[in-house]
């Protein structure tokens, strides 16, 4: 089993990133989440990240139906102004419209995490086995997040954190 | 000058990576507007027949993919 090689503080980040998921009132977990959840792992606060900053970038998205500015950058190449998109469906439905549906009710077994949650857990795995490290630590989850393609990456790398630049310290660190 | 920058963005257009991140952008956003333009059909009292017909998919199609809360 996997779980059982999950350091206690990995554990603990993983129960935070729950409770992120809980305060922005989602219906599932992201890596969002679980990246405002390992933000304060020492190899991740060295590069002195402001949460608010992390947080706005992730909300922004979100507003826009999850596409990060890149995505925007590129459909404006498109000339499709996706701000515009957004202002049209919050005038007619609400501020908010394209974001994800709010859960309703609360969840029975707690909150699901999301396929790209999931598979960042999963991921864990290899990058400690990457590092030849026996149990996974919040590093691995770091790299997890960082391995992937999606927002998490995307927003990190705006602000000058990346796979390879994190990877390389984690290795230099003693251990 | 400006044919510089003109020449750099006809190039850039030519890499795939630009292109192929546009359409996946574009997907992503058109199933979120579904999403939202369904649950306001539905919130607006219109019935899986209707909204199908609007988008032009099954009844069984658009409530497989937009049914399962409710």
């Amino acid at each position: 089993m996997i779980a059982e090689r999950f350091t206690r503080q990995a554990r603990q980040a993983v129960r935070e990133a729950v409770r992120e998921a809980e305060r922005r009132d989602a219906d599932r977990i992201e890596p969002e989440d679980l990246l405002l959840a390992v933000l304060d792992t020492p190899v991740l606060a060295e590069f002195g990240l402001a949460r608010a900053e992390v947080e706005a970038a992730f909300e922004r998205a979100r507003r826009k139906g999850g596409l990060s500015d890149a995505d925007t950058e590129a459909l404006r190449g498109l000339g499709i102004d996706v701000d515009q998109v957004v202002d049209s469906v919050e005038a007619a439905l609400g501020e908010g419209a394209l974001a994800r549906r709010p859960r309703r009710g609360r969840a029975l077994f707690g909150l699901p995490f999301d396929a790209a949650a999931k598979q960042a857990l999963a991921r864990c795995l290899v990058e400690a086995k990457d590092l030849g490290h026996r149990t996974l630590d919040r590093e691995h989850l770091v790299l997890a997040l960082l391995s992937g393609r999606g927002l998490v990456a995307e927003v990190l790398a705006g602000l000058g954190v990346d796979y390879t630049e994190v990877r390389r310290r984690v290795v230099a660190a003693p251990r | 000058m400006a044919e510089a920058t003109e020449l750099a963005v006809a190039a850039g257009d030519q890499d795939p990576r630009v292109g192929l991140r546009a359409v996946s952008a574009l997907r992503r956003l058109l199933e979120q507007l579904e999403a939202v333009q369904v649950r306001n059909a539905r919130a607006r009292g219109w019935s899986w027949q209707e909204i199908a017909a609007e988008l032009g998919v099954s009844r069984q199609a658009v409530h497989k993919k937009h049914g399962g809360s409710r």
